[in-house]
C-alpha cells in the first residue's frame, strides 16, 4: 500500500457525521455501515456536531475570518463549541497577545450565535452506553464479517448455476 | 480529529466476489482491509470515503483471482497535537487516567500531565478506593489551607483534554501472556490547562 497524500484535507466532526448520515446511518438504523463506523457515529452524536448544519459551519467560518485564527483553531472551535471565554483561551494560542479579553468574549458570543448548542444528554444513559461499548470492543472487529458472508453465499448459488465446468464445484 | 488520506493499494479480489459489480467487490475488500485498523504514521482508518479509480485487473499465472490497483480516499482518525477533544473516563489508577472515545480507547493521561497539584487520595465516601483530586490552592501559599478540592470521580464522566502526542509503537515480537493487548496507536493527553478536565469543573 502506498500513501499518496497523508493529509488530503482535515474534516470537522460535522463533516464526518454528515458523511455517515449520507451512508444511511441514524440512531435507529445501524446496518448500512460496519460496526466500527457505527461506533464513530455514536460518539459524534453526543458532540455539538450533531446539531450543526452545513450553513452553520460555513457561516461561522466566514464570521471568524476577521479574527485571523489558524485552521486548527477554527476546527477546534467548531468541534467543541466553547460557550465561555475560558474555552476560547484554551483553543487560541497566545490569546492575550493576539486577541485580548474583550475580543475573546466577542468570539465566544460569535460561537454561541452561529453554532447551535450540543444536544442535551441524559447522563445515566451515557454511562451505561459507554460501558457497553467498552465491553464490546474486542468483538468489534468480528461483527462486520457477519452480514457479509450471507450476501456472498447467496451469490455463490448464482455461480453454481452459471458454472459450465462441473468439476470445479463439488455439487451435483 | 479526522482527515482524509489518499491511498493507493494493490489488492487481490478473491474469486467468491467475482459475481458482484466491481466497485462493490472492491469496496468490500477495502473495508475488510482498512476499517478499524491503524496504519502507522497515518492513524486509525474509520471509513472508505470514496474510490477514485480502479485499474488493472491482471490475473497472475497460477492465481484464480484478479489483481487491481485502487486509488481511494479514507477517513482517518488522527488528531493533531494541540487539539482539544472530549472523551469519557474509562479507568484510572496511580499512573494516571485512561480515556475512551467509544471507537478508540488508548488515550492515556499520565499523572504528570494532570493539573498540578493533583493527588491520588483515598476516597472519603468509599474507603477501599482512591481517586484523583485536583487541589487548587493559592499559588503564593505553600500550604493549601484555602484551596478547593476538585475530584475526578466517575467512570464515564466526559473529560476535555489536549492532545500532547501520538505514538505508534512497533509491533512487539513476543508478548507475555498476561499483558495488555498491543495498542498500535497511543494518544497521550494533558489536562494541565485552564478549561481542561471534566467539563463539570468549568460550567
Amino acid at each position: 500500500m502506498k500513501i499518496l497524500k497523508a493529509n488530503d484535507g482535515p474534516l470537522t466532526n460535522f463533516e464526518v457525521l454528515d458523511y455517515l448520515r449520507s451512508r444511511g446511518v441514524s440512531k435507529e438504523v445501524a446496518v448500512t455501515v460496519a460496526a466500527s463506523e457505527y461506533k464513530v457515529f455514536q460518539y459524534l452524536v453526543e458532540t455539538p456536531a450533531y446539531s450543526q448544519t452545513r450553513e452553520n459551519v460555513t457561516n461561522f467560518v466566514r464570521n471568524v475570518k476577521k479574527y485571523d485564527l489558524s485552521k486548527a483553531e477554527v476546527i477546534n472551535l467548531i468541534n467543541i463549541r466553547p460557550s465561555l471565554p475560558v474555552g476560547i483561551y484554551l483553543m487560541v494560542e497566545k490569546c492575550d497577545a493576539r486577541l485580548g479579553e474583550t475580543i475573546a468574549e466577542q468570539l465566544a458570543e460569535a460561537v454561541t450565535e452561529c453554532l447551535p448548542p450540543p444536544p442535551a444528554q441524559p447522563e445515566n444513559q451515557d454511562v451505561q452506553e459507554s460501558d457497553a461499548l467498552a465491553g464490546g470492543d474486542p468483538e468489534g472487529n468480528d461483527e462486520p464479517d457477519e452480514p457479509e458472508p450471507e450476501a456472498v453465499r447467496e451469490n455463490l448459488g448464482d455461480i453454481d448455476e452459471k458454472a459450465e465446468d462441473d468439476n470445479l464445484m463439488g455439487v451435483s | 480529529m479526522f482527515s482524509l488520506s489518499l491511498v493507493e493499494h494493490t489488492l487481490r479480489l478473491p474469486p467468491h466476489l467475482l459475481s458482484l459489480p466491481l466497485e462493490k467487490a472492491v469496496k468490500h475488500e477495502l473495508d475488510e482491509l482498512f476499517l478499524d485498523k491503524v496504519v502507522p504514521k497515518l492513524g486509525l482508518c474509520v471509513s472508505v470515503y470514496e474510490i477514485k479509480n480502479i485499474t488493472g485487473g491482471f490475473i497472475f499465472p497460477g492465481d484464480g483471482a484478479p489483481t487491481y490497483t485502487v486509488k481511494c480516499r479514507l477517513v482517518i482518525f488522527r488528531p493533531f497535537v494541540g487539539e482539544i477533544i472530549d472523551a469519557k473516563l474509562k479507568d484510572y489508577d496511580e499512573n494516571g487516567l485512561r480515556l475512551s472515545l467509544g471507537f478508540f480507547d488508548d488515550i492515556y493521561v499520565p499523572s504528570i500531565l494532570l493539573p498540578s497539584p493533583s493527588n491520588f487520595k483515598p476516597d472519603p465516601e468509599n474507603k477501599n478506593r482512591r481517586r484523583w483530586v485536583w487541589e487548587y490552592g493559592d499559588a503564593n501559599d505553600g500550604e493549601q489551607t484555602s484551596g478547593d478540592r476538585f475530584p475526578i470521580e466517575e467512570i464515564g464522566e466526559t473529560i476535555r483534554f489536549r492532545v500532547q502526542s501520538i505514538n505508534y509503537p512497533s509491533i512487539p515480537l513476543e508478548q507475555p501472556n498476561n499483558s495488555k493487548p498491543f495498542a498500535p496507536m497511543v494518544i497521550t493527553g494533558s489536562l494541565d490547562n485552564d478549561g481542561l478536565g471534566p467539563i463539570s469543573w468549568w460550567e
